[in-house]
């Protein structure tokens, strides 16, 4: 999918400020990469199913900077949004989905990260995910084999 | 002036077992020594051997102690 | 003797004063003068000492500043002679009066500086110049050779022993003690006069061998002989005893900082310890913060593909869909089959163009474009995700057993911690107080006087073997050369002499021992007498010992030796008490001075004190210069009987200079 031609992925202008606030030294997340900021937005949006359309753009990261895992990720939330795999074909609209619930993610991420005290995001991230892996895989008998079906 | 030969020493001279020409010259010259305690160089040969003399030769044989 | 009265002129703090000491009341035999801290008080014994020896030999506060009064030298007029005068005036036991002045010439130059104008017949360091009269029947005499007189009556190396400083004395049994002992008993007792005559006869008798010996030629070598050795001895003996009095400088101090580091034997390790324990915490400190950085990364690593696994999962389904319906990995490329009409050429060579002739193969493959999926043209990257997925799946299955690595490896550390910070607690709980390096200083003094002992015992080893070999030769000689006179008649009187050289010298070696041990004896016991008299603690000490070689030991009542223990109070009453003893022995009747006698004493022992020194002191004129806080109401009561002249010092700082009176005392 990934063609020659290098790809910024954008955020909405007005959310620069928001990604700044994230690097800022209180924050958790204040020595990752913009990428990384970018997939948490993302995820987070998804998880809430809040996807925004961007007005206006801002160039934020190339497309080479996504590790393999962070580009199946997206493809896999693009595919499943649009319930074809043709959506491969077009890596734009792969990276635009991505992009708005990016957008839909970041005001959501931020006061996740600074709704508690300092140092406690951490946690709170580490009690969601085992929350989740149990949820996962440890409501059903079978469910260690779920990633296989 | 006091005298300053103190009166401990001078009785345990008396006191002792020794002969009385060594006693008499004990004493004799424990006062020529005293007397002459701050002159930086004082002449005593002289004087020593005159009294190691006399006292031989006046009580050399004297078992007497009343002197 | 006493002190009759003592007139300061222009000396430190006072200008005119005159203090009289004298009472008319034998039994009133103390004078007590009070003056607070810096009023003047020790210059009263400076001015003593000064005027008798033209030393200051009390002078630690007023160091520095200048002998005469600044308030009265500023008053001056320029180009003007002045001078600092003390006069001593001394009773003697027939009431004949002494009179003791010493002169200080000053003059102010144009420019206010204050310059000594030293005396021609001055025969002191600061140029001050002494004068000795006596009054005889209303008529004043002077007398020649006043540092002589002066000497005879209170010999400066005497001093100490008369006029004393109460807060000096408890160092005296902190040190060397039993050198200081010897030394004080030395003193006082003239044995120095036993030394000089034998050292003089010893001198006579050599002559008189040496006059023998000249008769006979071999006579003469054996004695030239026997006089080398008995020099060696004597060099040896000198060496020998110096040893012996830096192996007790060096005792003392090697039990000096034994004593310090008794209470820390472990500084240096405990140090080591601290050291490694703050090293071993940062580094887990690290390690652990390492651990929370590494699981945090791995947990926002896994964080979208966990959150999104619904979509990871619906996706492989769909292409494993593909895959199972034999779509992928295609039989044919939408793009490949594209591109084969576009050239016109089938892969069998057959002419697929437009213009074709046959277009049955061309209908064929438009059929089968017609069917294929525009993903077929991604259907290596298809494949390729699909595995990507399966493997984004399988990594949160090891999710369990990786946190539970990082949460186990947090926890080992967390314990490592716990465990190393509980001993650094401890450790530094122990060091508190400590002063590492002070100890790390005493233990390296420790070591440096231990070794300097071991040296100077082999070298008095050394010695004492010299000795003894250089005396068997040297009684050798003289037996030869006995025989040698004896064979040759000659010399019979000069022999007798020599006879009774050897009979005078050895009375007097047995007699100066003798005596010395009568004293220690003598001291020792009255020095017992009066501390267990003085001392408060009347249950605790039950003897006092000073042995042949004048090491004191105080003896706790249960037996061991407490010196060392005793506190700065009770090393006062020691001090005292053996001043009491030596006043008491030395044969010279001198006043005694006695600067802050009470200080570091408690309510008790200050009234003990107080109360029972007029005894230890009876028939010498003592005066007591006292604080304020020394001479508390009971202490006064305790000494009322034996006062006779009770002074006050008032003590007034000008803006230039100071000005001190003595007046009498009034509660």
């Amino acid at each position: 999918m990934r063609d020659n031609i290098p790809y910024r992925l954008s955020i909405r202008k007005s959310d620069r400020s928001e990604y700044e606030r994230l690097q800022e030294k209180d924050s958790p997340l204040r020595d990752r990469a913009n990428k990384d900021l970018f997939m948490m937005a993302m995820i987070t949006g998804f998880c809430e199913n809040n996807k925004v359309k961007l007005d206006a753009r801002d160039g934020f990261i190339f497309d080479h900077y996504l590790t393999p895992k962070d580009l199946t990720v997206m493809k896999a939330i693009a595919i499943a949004e649009s319930d074809s795999l043709s959506i491969l074909l077009d890596k734009r609209q792969v990276y635009s989905i991505a992009e708005e619930y990016a957008t839909g993610g970041i005001l959501l991420l931020k006061n996740e990260i600074f709704g508690g005290d300092y140092g406690s995001y951490a946690k709170r991230l580490e009690s969601k995910i085992i929350e989740k892996h149990r949820e996962i895989f440890e409501s059903s008998p079978c469910s260690e084999k779920k990633s296989d079906s | 002036m006091t005298e300053n030969i103190s009166k401990r020493i001078l009785d345990k001279i008396r006191a002792s077992d020794n002969p009385v020409a060594v006693k008499i010259f004990l004493q004799k010259m424990l006062f020529f020594e005293h007397a002459h305690a701050d002159e930086p160089r004082v002449h005593y040969t002289d004087h020593y051997d005159e009294e190691i003399v006399i006292c031989m030769k006046k009580y050399g044989d004297d078992t007497n102690d009343d002197r | 003797m006493m002190i009759d009265s003592l007139t300061l002129k222009n000396y430190r703090q006072y200008k005119d004063e005159r203090i009289v000491f004298y009472s008319e009341n034998n039994d009133r035999n103390f004078i007590v003068i009070q003056g607070t801290t810096g009023s003047g008080k020790t210059n009263i014994l400076n001015a003593i000492t000064w005027c008798l020896y033209g030393k200051e030999l009390h002078l630690e506060k007023s160091k520095g500043l200048p002998i005469y009064n600044t308030g009265l030298m500023d008053e001056l007029k320029p180009e003007n002679l002045v001078n600092t005068e003390v006069e001593l005036r001394l009773r003697d036991d027939e009431n004949g009066i002494i009179i003791i002045t010493r002169k200080l010439n000053l003059r102010k130059s144009e420019n206010g500086e204050i310059r000594i104008v030293p005396s021609s017949f001055s025969n002191s360091e600061d140029g001050s110049e002494i004068m000795m009269q006596r009054e005889v029947d209303r008529d004043i005499v002077t007398i020649e050779g006043p540092e002589y007189f002066v000497n005879m009556m209170i010999p400066e190396k005497l001093e100490e022993y008369f006029f004393f400083d109460g807060e000096r004395l408890d160092k005296y049994f902190t040190k060397t003690s039993s050198e200081n002992i010897q030394e004080a008993v030395f003193r006082i007792s003239q044995l120095e006069l036993f030394e000089k005559l034998i050292s003089h006869l010893d001198d006579r008798k050599k002559d008189l061998r040496k006059k023998v010996c000249s008769l006979s030629s071999k006579a003469e070598t054996v004695r030239e002989e026997l006089e080398i050795y008995e020099k060696s001895i004597k060099d040896a003996k000198e060496d020998r005893d110096r040893h012996v009095r830096d192996l007790r400088d060096a005792e003392a101090k090697e039990k000096e900082y034994s004593d310090k580091l008794r209470t820390n034997p472990n500084a240096r390790k405990l140090e080591e310890e601290w050291l490694e324990l703050t090293r071993d915490l940062d580094q887990i400190d690290s390690r652990i913060k390492k651990n929370q950085n590494n699981k945090f990364n791995y947990l926002l690593e896994l964080t979208p593909p966990l959150f999104c696994r619904d979509a990871i999962i619906t996706a492989k389904k769909k292409i494993e869909e593909r895959e199972d319906s034999g779509q992928i990995p295609p039989d044919y490329k939408k793009g490949f089959l594209e591109r084969l009409l576009e050239q016109g050429n089938c892969i069998c060579g057959e002419d697929i163009s437009q213009d074709a002739i046959d277009n049955t193969h061309r209908m064929e493959i438009e059929s089968l474009l017609r069917k294929c999926d525009d993903i077929t043209d991604i259907t290596k990257e298809l494949i390729t995700e699909n595995a990507n997925m399966r493997s984004l799946l399988d990594g949160l299955g090891e999710f369990k057993k990786r946190h539970s690595e990082y949460i186990n490896e947090f926890k080992e550390f967390e314990e490592e911690r716990r465990t190393k910070s509980e001993r650094l607690l401890i450790v530094e709980e122990d060091k508190k107080g400590l002063d590492i390096e002070q100890i790390n200083t005493w233990e390296n003094k420790l070591d440096e006087y231990r070794k300097i002992k071991e040296n100077l015992i082999k070298e008095i080893a050394k010695k004492e073997n010299r000795i003894e070999d250089a005396d068997k030769k040297a009684k050798s000689l003289e037996k030869t050369l006995n025989e040698e006179l004896k064979k040759k008649g000659k010399g019979e009187e000069a022999q007798k002499g020599i006879a009774f050289c050897e009979d005078c010298l050895k009375a007097a070696e047995d007699i100066k021992k003798g005596i010395m041990d009568d004293l220690r004896s003598e001291i020792e016991e009255k020095t017992r007498k009066h501390f267990l008299d003085l001392i408060w603690k009347k249950e605790t000490y039950k003897d006092i010992k000073i042995d042949g070689d004048y090491n004191i030991s105080v003896i706790h009542q249960s037996g061991f030796e407490g010196l060392g223990t005793l506190s700065a109070g009770e090393r006062q009453v020691l001090a005292l008490s053996f001043m009491a003893a030596l006043n008491s022995v030395s044969g010279f009747n001198v006043p005694i001075v006695i600067d802050t006698p009470l200080a570091r004493l408690g309510r008790e022992p200050k009234k003990n004190i107080a109360k029972n020194l007029p005894n230890y002191l009876e028939g010498k004129q003592v005066t007591l210069l006292v604080t304020e806080e020394e001479y508390t109401s009971e202490v006064r009561d305790n000494l009322s009987d034996h006062v006779g002249k009770e002074y006050r010092i008032l003590f007034e700082q000008k803006e230039i200079g100071s000005d001190a009176k003595v007046i009498p005392y009034e509660r």
